[in-house]
């Protein structure tokens, strides 16, 4: 139910908290409305009286209860938008999802980067051992080169001359 | 009678493919930027080839191959400029399963480069670096072919030859 003007004014002169400036105006609108303005007020004057005196609130006990809990309360309704919803926002699925495929792929980047591939040891029954190998020309070394990697054996001659192009092999 | 001939013909012709034959071959080895198919005889091996010396590409030049047995004493002329002198003779070694110990000689024209003894295994590819030619690298390839291979199942890494090769 809204409150007119008129009553929420008078409501106000009641409680002596109507401006100075307009408390005048509002008394010779009371006149004129057929109000006794003294009477009134003096009515309300004394109905406060007494309700201050007889109509007193209760004594709380455990008050340091209800103390806690509406402080406890209100400390809620004023904190922030709770953080744990933007974290479970951060770790949402799609985000996990991503996280991963990122994973995957430097995983399969390092795999690429640093994993040999296509030279694992060879176990073919490979038998070729070179018991001695002597060069029989000056200026010529022989090294025998054995790797299980690659399962071959390499006699390896160095200080062999150059053979130009004009050097037929064929 | 026909039969019978025929049946001594295929005997004769079995013994011939049990002895063991020894095949070499000079091989040329450099980079390309389209490297050329491998041999078929350098199949298997080439992977292992293009680690140990570094080229991608591998062609083979020329090849021979002869029989070999306990005490054989020969050369084989795989190429126009390089040839191997080697004495074979049967090696007991487990490892190398019915293979050589060989005395080989390699030579350059009549420039004798290395003396080497080594025990051989059947298909088990022993490989010379020999010098460098405008080409590329040279190689010299040596192999043990058993006599039974036609029958056996090929050993991978092996090299494998089509035919007799030789120039």
């Amino acid at each position: 139910m809204k409150h007119s003007d008129f009553e929420e004014r008078f409501t106000a002169w009641l409680d002596h908290q109507l401006p100075e400036i307009e408390r005048t105006a509002f008394e010779q609108e009371l006149i004129k409305r057929g109000f006794a303005g003294a009477s009134e007020r003096h009515s309300a004057d004394r109905l406060l009286a007494l309700l201050r005196e007889h109509s007193r609130s209760p004594d709380l006990r455990n008050a340091e209860f209800f103390h806690h809990q509406l402080r406890h309360r209100m400390a809620q309704e004023e904190a922030p938008a709770p953080e744990t919803t933007q974290r479970r926002a951060w770790w949402s699925l799609p985000r996990l999802a991503f996280g991963g495929a990122v994973c995957l792929f430097i995983a399969a980047m390092f795999f690429a980067a640093f994993i040999p591939r296509g030279a694992a040891e060879d176990r073919s029954p490979y038998f070729a051992e070179v018991i001695d190998a002597r060069p029989l020309s000056a200026g010529i070394s022989a090294d025998t080169i054995y790797t299980a990697r690659d399962n071959v054996t390499v006699v390896w001659l160095d200080g062999l001359e150059y053979l130009p192009a004009s050097y037929q092999l064929q | 009678m026909r039969f019978f001939s025929l049946a001594v013909f295929a005997l004769l012709a079995s013994s011939a493919h049990a002895e063991d034959r020894l095949w070499s071959a000079v091989l040329i080895a450099n980079n390309a930027a389209r490297p050329k198919e491998p041999p078929v005889e350098l199949k298997p091996v080439v992977a292992r080839l293009k680690r140990v010396f570094g080229y991608n590409q591998f062609e083979v030049l020329g090849a021979d191959t002869q029989p070999i047995g306990d005490g054989t004493e020969q050369p084989l002329r795989p190429g126009t400029h390089f040839w191997l002198n080697f004495k074979a003779r049967r090696a007991s070694a487990k490892e190398a399963r019915g293979g050589y110990l060989l005395n080989l000689e390699l030579y350059q024209e009549k420039r004798a480069l290395v003396d080497t003894v080594a025990m051989i295994a059947p298909e088990s590819p022993l490989f010379f670096r020999g010098p460098l030619h405008a080409r590329g690298q040279i190689i010299i390839v040596l192999q043990v072919l058993p006599g039974a291979a036609p029958q056996r199942t090929p050993q991978p890494g092996a090299l494998r030859v089509s035919g007799e090769g030789g120039q």
